[in-house]
């Protein structure tokens, strides 16, 4: 009984129904999108954990720390293991590989959980100074086999006085949660820092495991003491925190993205549920022929309402099935590197049929109500 | 009667019987309105980004860093270099002085105001010659820090967005305070995001020697930039980047870019939703009108006078939308200045929203054709209908 009625009010101007869900589907595919990749930066963050402690150089990102920091660490009460690691930054885009080798300190694999290879290539990178382990998704992007050489040219100079590296692929390394950390080469630090002209003994970032998140706390906060007045003072804390703090320099300009996707969202919702009202006051008359013909008032309030949510809901159906056709899309457009890191959760399913039925509620009860409190002659003479 | 003078009738008929039709008019208004601001509103942060960031850049200053090295953070010249590149010819001389300056950049971490944790924010280490080769740089209040003294002055920008940089505050470095002794501006180009400290005084609290980040100077016409680049290049073991100091900023301003784009997707996806919106104004402004679109039709009007004035009153709507959303993101945004990473230096730039007049029009073409695509197909249909059939629906 509901549906026939629900059907006959969708029907009756079927352009406007149309357009009506057409400019509320807009709005959903905008939550939709923005919402799932906003997911993007807090899924990140996810992946780090508090017991493990970075180590940077405090007033240069991109400085280095002596090796003599390890050693110190290493002594400190609470701490498990000690890993390090330095940048090969290649600088010519003509050269094989783009962006950054990490230089590595031999129990990286160990004790970093997030990155896994298998034992014979880390075997192969321990004992071949010239061996590299190449991430799983820049193999694939470049067609790399175990056995090719990997060449790049880099500001550090090599021991043979020229800008050249090259290094051999004895294995793959896959990265857990975030894809786009497989765009990379592991190179061996002692054999790295060896074949190195200058920088001689120089980390670029100090990684410390703790046995707890509490004491990884005061272990910060330690070495930060220890070198304070030293060249090379450091800044540590918790991976997880110094993720979020990275994030947080962007803060304000999300924060005004989000404000304005906020807008966004208003603005098109204020103008669908105007319609949608406007539609269900434009049919008093018809509710007055209903009530002659006998339908109960709850009835015919309740199937108003019905249509009201039918048309939200669908045009929420639709955004979010539109999102979810464009995440392969945004996948592919990325290059590989957000790979499994995008979905919608349900979190944004639910989220997006809850502001559809509150706008469907918001909009129709309004109009439906007064209709059925006008007498059934005031409303036939309406028409 | 002419043909333009009837549509201007019937479009004044049609505008005075907005009024009556207030609700479903506001829906278009109000549909563009909103998208107009949000893309305008992003487009000024994308322009405030990109013009703070390549406007602190000359044709005729050149930046020289380590080769290889893209910022000037991780960039490093020896004292001994700037020596030997001072003699290079195409420098300008003032006072028989070469117009150049080794700086040193690093970043310490402060608390923005109102923030919990801390961010990143440049402190530049200079030379006396470095003020003559930015002229753009001016104290607005207190005064210069004396040279050798652990004195600092503080960008406008810095000044408004961090907690303790105000004149007479200290702040710690290691195990030393450096004092606030004035704030100055740089024309609201990046500088004003930065914290300046003497060069000498700068390499002992960062313990860097006798180096410093990159060298700056002033040539003595653009032309000239060719004669330090082939200087440089004469000495085989300087290992050292030379270019002009708006094309080293003008890298650095890629994140602009990127919100550039956003606004526009966003703009352009959101004037979707309103052009289906104020379709279905204009598709129900004209069924509630049929009667009269009948009469006149009737009365010997014609029908592309008719489709005309619904789309005269469409595009009104609209071009009252777009000044609508234009004026709220005007009002709301130009001139707010926030602040971002920026690229390459790991520390905060502050900006302020420039809504130009390029980004305006911009904003009302986009009102323009959403009331054109929403106005044109009801005005259509309308002029195309039977005139009894219309008249009928009495």
């Amino acid at each position: 009984m509901y549906w026939t009625l629900v059907k006959i009010g969708l029907i009756r101007k079927r352009l406007r129904t149309f357009l009506t869900i057409m400019s509320m589907f807009v709005a959903f595919v905008l939550y939709g999108s923005l919402n799932t990749l906003s997911g993007l930066f807090t899924g990140s963050i996810e992946g780090l954990s508090a017991d493990n402690i970075i180590v940077m150089p405090r007033y240069n990102m991109l400085g280095k720390l002596p090796y003599s920091h390890v050693n110190y660490i290493e002594t400190l009460e609470g701490v498990e293991e000690v890993m390090y690691m330095d940048f090969l930054i290649s600088d010519s885009i003509e050269s094989m590989m783009e962006g950054v080798a990490y230089a590595v300190s031999p129990n990286f694999f160990d004790v970093y959980d997030r990155f896994e290879a298998t034992e014979q290539a880390i075997l192969a990178l321990k004992s071949n100074p010239n061996a590299t382990i190449v991430g799983q998704l820049m193999a694939d992007q470049k067609g790399l086999r175990i056995g090719d050489r990997l060449n790049t040219e880099s500001s550090s100079l090599n021991i043979d006085g020229t800008n050249n590296w090259s290094f051999e692929v004895v294995g793959f390394y896959t990265a857990k949660q975030i894809k786009g950390d497989e765009l990379g080469a592991i190179i061996n630090w002692p054999a790295f820092d060896e074949a190195r002209m200058s920088e001689k003994g120089t980390l670029g970032t100090i990684m410390v495991k703790a046995t707890s998140s509490e004491v990884g706390e005061k272990i910060s906060k330690q070495i930060d003491e220890q070198f304070m007045n030293s060249s090379y003072a450091t800044r540590s804390g918790p991976e997880s925190m110094v993720a979020a703090e990275m994030a947080g320099e962007i803060a304000d300009v999300e924060l005004i993205v989000n404000s304005i996707l906020l807008s966004v969202f208003f603005t098109i919702l204020l103008v669908s549920s105007n319609t949608l009202a406007q539609s269900i006051r434009e049919r008093t008359s018809d509710i007055g022929v209903l009530k002659c013909l006998g339908y109960k008032d709850n009835i015919i309030f309740i199937s108003v309402i019905l249509e009201a949510v039918t048309i939200c809901f669908s045009a929420v159906l639709l955004g979010l099935l539109v999102t979810a056709l464009m995440i392969p899309a945004i996948e592919i457009m990325s290059g590989g590197i957000l790979e499994d890191t995008v979905s919608i959760s349900l979190e944004i399913v639910l989220g997006g049929f809850l502001i559809g039925l509150l706008i469907a509620l918001m909009s129709a009860a309004v109009p439906a109500y007064q209709a059925l409190r006008l007498r059934v002659v005031d409303a036939l003479r309406e028409g | 009667m002419s043909f333009i003078r009837q549509v201007l009738l019937v479009t004044n008929m049609n505008l005075r019987s907005i009024l009556e039709r207030s609700g479903s008019s506001l829906v278009i208004i109000v549909g563009i309105a909103g998208s107009v601001a949000v893309m305008v509103s992003l487009l000024a942060m994308a322009e405030g980004l990109s013009s703070t960031i390549s406007s602190t850049g000359e044709e005729d200053r050149v930046i020289i860093l380590r080769d290889g090295s893209s910022s000037e953070l991780s960039s490093g010249v020896a004292m001994t270099e700037l020596d030997t590149v001072s003699s290079s010819p195409g420098i300008k001389s003032i006072d028989g002085e070469p117009m150049i300056a080794g700086e040193l950049f690093a970043i310490i971490d402060l608390k923005k105001k109102g923030a919990e944790s801390t961010s990143n924010l440049p402190i530049r280490g200079v030379q006396p010659a470095s003020f003559k080769i930015r002229p753009e740089i001016e104290i607005v209040e207190g005064r210069n820090f004396t040279t050798g003294t652990a004195e600092i002055i503080v960008g406008k920008g810095a000044n408004n967005q961090y907690e303790g940089l105000e004149i007479g505050d200290q702040i710690k470095v290691r195990d030393s305070f450096a004092t606030v002794v004035g704030i100055f501006s740089s024309n609201g180009n990046v500088h004003e995001s930065e914290i300046w400290a003497d060069l000498a005084a700068a390499q002992g609290l960062f313990r860097r020697g006798a180096s410093a980040s990159s060298m700056i100077l002033k040539l003595n016409s653009p032309d000239s930039f060719d004669e330090v680049g082939l200087f440089v290049e004469s000495y085989p073991n300087l290992e050292l980047k030379v270019q002009s100091e708006s094309d080293f900023y003008e890298n650095q301003s890629s994140g602009a870019d990127l919100i550039k784009v956003f606004g526009q997707v966003v703009g352009y996806i959101m004037a979707i939703g309103a052009v289906f919106a104020a379709l279905n104004t204009m598709y129900s402004a004209v069924s509630t009108r049929l009667v009269e679109i009948g009469t006149l039709r009737a009365l010997g009007f014609k029908g592309t006078t008719v489709l005309l004035a619904l789309l005269i009153e469409a595009l009104l709507l609209a071009t009252i939308g777009g000044l609508l959303g234009g004026a709220i993101a005007y009002l709301l945004f130009n001139g707010y200045t926030v602040s971002t990473l920026a690229g390459g230096s790991f520390s905060q730039t502050a900006f302020a929203f420039a809504v130009t007049g390029e980004i305006i029009q911009q904003g009302l073409t986009l009102a323009l054709f959403v009331g054109f695509i929403g106005g044109v197909f009801p005005a259509w249909n309308a002029a195309r209908r039977d005139i009894t059939e219309a008249l009928r629906s009495i």
